[in-house]
């Protein structure tokens, strides 16, 4: 047992007088130095070498504070940037490190998206699948080449590598007979043609199928894809729809709804209302923008403001209460016309917009399918009765569905198939052999 | 209120602030008052708790203080009351439902055994009982408070004054476990702020969370990682997982120590150290002279010397030892595993004495002691021991304790590396680790160097007089550090380990 504390307690000088290599000087706060009080009567020197200090030491210090960080990795989680019609888009080439859940440490694309670099018009002799969806289907918890698109790109290259039998062929055949033939198109590859698979991975975290319509009219139907995928997860029929009744909570984003007749119908409203938050052209929205794209003391002082918001009630009010004040003091907005319609049941919305998604794939060129995430646990009955009313859809609108909860759930470790709610490198794996097997095995039928 | 948490630092700043702008008459109550909405930040009824206790103690220290000249025995009675009384609140929220259930699973064993169908589903009944903050700290400060008036030290007259000792806030939850006769001291001298206070206190502060956010939570995240999927470790995983969490335990538990040391600084006053570099320890009872000192010194103020301490024979000696070790580890938490920690520290304790006797006896040795290689085996078998041992604070059972041992010696593995070795190469920690220890050893040794009178080398001295001479510098790096420290803190606050026990 100790013998003394008194021992150790001599032993170690006193902090402030170990860090500073200063003779510890037990005199009140006000006291200051001698020597230093003298200087500062004298002439004021004292006063202004601290201002020259401080003017020089400031920026330099940011600046070696950001390239620790940089070098670290710390603050690169910033991946998007508002826009005025889609809510947020990807920060284009901006490198991403990413801790959250999982890891990873890439460059998006050029264009902005989490996969490599894709050229806009399609190559002859591809086959151009699109995947679409949200932080699923970005993947950033995994490394880039383990994401399920990039996984399912090499995964049919080898295929086709590999000679491919005839079977295989077929297969093709029957794939473009199936999802991929237009003609009116003209840019798909003949039967038998296709020298190259090409996946191109447009999922971007926080987005709704509602936001995924409108980025694929804007940004994917430009690529010409043969084939669109995307993915469905159990919080989109929450998103693609306001809450009438939580309408001040609503995220800057597009929303759909049905109205009186059961027509889709967009609501930008939202958006409007946050115009100057979104707006491209502001120069205090292009600084920050800048910020995003370039500042890793930005992306982490930006990510603990938002840690702290979520966690600590004591900031969350004081953040409350400065924003509620910033709005009261903010000068009167012109009124935004809101369109008035009644609380919308998510689901009837969800499928609208599924809908006029496949419609809006086939008008370009595109056939289309949608992948279900799994709920492995069987636990969320909302979401199992989602998945039906959307297999009925595509029985009768004929378009593919990749249901993934059955070899989710057949895999000898589930668990393993996730970190916490993303998928793992196994998990990505096994969505990519899943629509690979889908459209392996998917019986011809006739077009609609 | 955790320290780590913006509500802590706008409590502090307010405090802080008010404190120093008030009249000092006024700075006990005002302080006593900000303890108590501390604590009850947590649970406002359990302000009762430490206030009844408080209330109690303070009778009785007053009582045998009174009755110590002329009725010693009298005395000795109240002390006993008040040693049940304070070990008996303690046991009702910390120990009964450990009780309950080791009790009932004796009786379902022994049936078992027997054929008893009756004993054999006999289940514990469960009690909700919330342990309280801190109540392992604050009762071993209240028994040493009534010990110490028993043995001679003149008891606390003012209500007020106790009442502040016993809710300190920067020592309330996890100590550092105060000696009132220091604390009264300070109370006596009316603390000022002092501008060598001032800047150990921000320093302190900065370097507990820079522990505690930096590293320890950072590190943490690998070994909750790896407790979580005990079963598939690779061997390296095992080492990552048991190593990760001997270093998270330490950061966190002196990072919230120095937050606390800090806070009492700028508040003008004095707790006491409670590490010194502990994994510099050399053998195991050398590493409790540095590990969680307060505590140390209590047990074996309190416990070992009443049970007899080193007065009588080896094996006297080795029973106190054994039985003060593992009292203590049981004071640490109500499970088994807590027992077994206990065990295993006691049973090291004696061993490590033991051997430190026989190298001294043995002539042939007596070279080979000498030297650095024989003192920095000693380091490494004490971190090795400790890295075992403190997987059973951290293990919920000792099942999985047990797996994550064997899994350290390389029984049962899932390869050589797995997911917890990949995070730790994919997290900040192989940053910042290996930063703080290079800080850490040149600190030392420039506090060697300064003690042996040994001039520091230029650049070292040239930094110096850089640091000392601008206070720019100091500012900024101080700034900047904060902000560092801001930012690398995980998306979830994690409380203080030491909070459970």
């Amino acid at each position: 047992m100790s013998t003394s504390t008194a021992e150790n307690q001599n032993s170690t000088a006193s902090t402030a007088e170990k860090l500073s290599g200063q003779a510890v000087e037990n005199k009140p706060l006000s006291t200051q130095p001698e020597r230093e009080t003298r200087t500062d009567k004298s002439s004021g020197r004292g006063k202004l070498r601290f201002a020259l200090e401080m003017t020089a030491l400031l920026p330099l210090s940011i600046l070696a504070l950001e390239a620790l960080l940089g070098f670290m990795g710390v603050g690169q989680q910033e991946i998007v940037r508002p826009d005025p019609e889609l809510g947020c888009v990807h920060l284009p080439g901006k490198l991403v490190t990413w801790r959250m859940e999982g890891y990873s440490r890439e460059h998006l694309s050029s264009a902005g998206l989490r996969d490599v670099e894709h050229s806009l018009s399609k190559p002859p002799g591809t086959y151009r699948i699109a995947i679409m969806g949200d932080s699923a289907a970005e993947g950033l918890q995994v490394a880039l080449n383990e994401t399920y698109a990039r996984r399912l790109e090499q995964l049919l290259n080898e295929d086709l590598q590999a000679g491919g039998s005839l079977a295989k062929k077929l297969f093709m055949q029957e794939v473009q007979h199936n999802f991929a033939p237009n003609a009116a198109a003209g840019t798909s590859p003949q039967a038998g043609a296709i020298k190259h698979f090409e996946v191109i991975n447009f999922g971007c975290s926080s987005y709704s199928t509602g936001q995924e319509l409108l980025q694929f009219k804007k940004e994917v139907a430009q690529y010409k894809p043969d084939l669109t995928i995307v993915m469905i997860c159990k919080g989109d029929t929450l998103e693609n729809n306001i809450d009438v009744t939580q309408r001040g909570k609503a995220e800057p984003k597009p929303y759909f709804y049905l109205d009186q007749t059961g027509k889709l119908e967009l609501d930008t409203s939202i958006l409007q209302e946050n115009k100057d938050k979104l707006s491209l052209d502001s120069p205090t929205n292009k600084v920050l923008n800048w910020l995003r794209a370039n500042s890793n003391l930005y992306g982490a002082v930006n990510r603990t403001n938002f840690n702290l918001f979520l966690s600590d009630k004591a900031y969350f009010r004081l953040t409350r209460f400065a924003q509620d004040m910033g709005k009261r003091l903010a000068t009167q907005k012109e009124a935004i016309a809101v369109p008035l319609y009644g609380v919308q049941n998510n689901r009837q919305v969800t499928l609208a917009v599924i809908k006029e998604f496949q419609k809006t794939a086939r008008a370009a060129g595109s056939q289309f399918a949608m992948t279900l995430f799994p709920d492995v646990t069987a636990s969320d009955k909302d979401w199992a009765d989602t998945i039906t009313a959307i297999k009925a859809q595509a029985s009768s609108d004929n378009f593919g569905v990749i249901d993934l909860q059955p070899p989710f759930r057949k895999d000898k470790n589930p668990s393993g198939l996730f970190l916490q709610f993303h998928f793992s490198k196994e998990g990505h794996e096994l969505t990519a052999r899943t629509i690979k097997e889908f459209l392996e095995n998917t019986p011809a039928k006739s077009t609609p | 209120m955790l320290f780590n948490s913006f509500s802590y630092l706008a409590f502090f700043l307010l405090v802080f602030t008010l404190y120093w702008v008030m009249p000092d008459k006024h700075r006990r109550l005002f302080l006593l008052l900000a303890s108590y909405f501390f604590y009850m930040s947590w649970k406002p009824e359990y302000g009762l708790l430490i206030l009844a206790l408080t209330v109690v103690n303070y009778w009785l220290g007053l009582k045998i203080g009174n009755l110590l000249s002329e009725q010693p025995q009298k005395a000795k009675n109240w002390l006993s009351v008040g040693l049940v009384f304070n070990l008996g609140c303690l046991c009702f929220y910390k120990y009964t439902n450990f009780l309950l259930q080791s009790f009932f699973s004796a009786i379902t064993y022994g049936g078992s055994i027997a054929h008893i169908k009756a004993l054999e589903t006999a289940q514990s009944p469960a009690i909700n009982i919330i342990l309280p903050l801190g109540i392992s700290f604050f009762t071993f400060e209240f028994i040493h408070y009534i010990v110490d008036v028993y043995r001679g030290s003149k008891p606390v007259k003012s209500p007020l004054d106790f009442a502040l000792f016993a809710s300190f806030f920067p020592s309330q939850i996890a100590g550092p476990i105060k000696r009132f006769q220091d604390f009264m001291h300070q109370l006596e001298e009316k603390p000022t702020l002092k501008a060598e206070y001032f800047n150990e206190g921000l320093f302190l502060i900065l370097q507990g969370f820079f522990k505690k956010i930096v590293l320890g939570d950072n590190i943490g995240l690998l070994v909750g990682q790896g407790f979580h999927n005990l079963q598939n470790l690779s061997l390296c995983d095992a080492w990552v997982t048991a190593i990760g969490f001997t270093f998270q335990i330490f950061f966190d538990f002196s990072g919230y120590t120095d937050i606390g040391r800090g806070s009492a600084l700028l508040l003008g006053y004095k707790v006491p150290e409670n590490f010194n570099l502990p994994f510099l320890a050399h053998n195991l009872t050398n590493f409790w002279h540095r590990w969680h000192i307060s505590l140390s010194t209590w047990l074996r103020d309190y416990l070992f010397i009443p049970l007899g301490g080193s007065r009588g024979s080896a094996w006297q000696t080795r029973r106190n030892t054994f039985l003060t070790m593992v009292l203590g580890g049981l004071w640490h938490g109500a499970d088994w595993t807590f027992v077994i920690w206990g065990i295993l520290h006691g049973a090291g304790l004696i061993l490590s004495k033991e051997w430190t006797d026989f190298a001294a006896r043995t002539s042939w040795l007596k070279p080979l002691r000498q030297t650095r290689v024989w003192h920095w085996c000693g380091v490494a078998f004490v971190c090795l021991f400790i890295c075992q041992v403190s997987i059973f604070m951290r293990a919920p059972n000792l099942d999985q304790a047990l797996c994550l041992v064997g899994k350290f010696f390389g029984f049962g593995i899932n390869g050589i590396t797995g997911d917890v070795s990949t995070a730790l190469l994919q997290s900040t920690v192989v940053y910042t680790l290996p930063v703080y220890l290079l800080y850490a050893w040149l600190h030392q040794r420039s506090l060697t160097m300064a003690k042996n009178g040994v001039a520091l080398p230029s650049l070292a001295r040239l930094a110096q007089s850089c640091w000392q001479s601008s206070k720019a510098l100091r500012l900024t790096t101080s700034a900047m550090l904060a902000l560092f420290i801001s930012c690398m803190a995980p998306s979830q606050l994690s409380p203080f380990i030491y909070f459970q026990f």
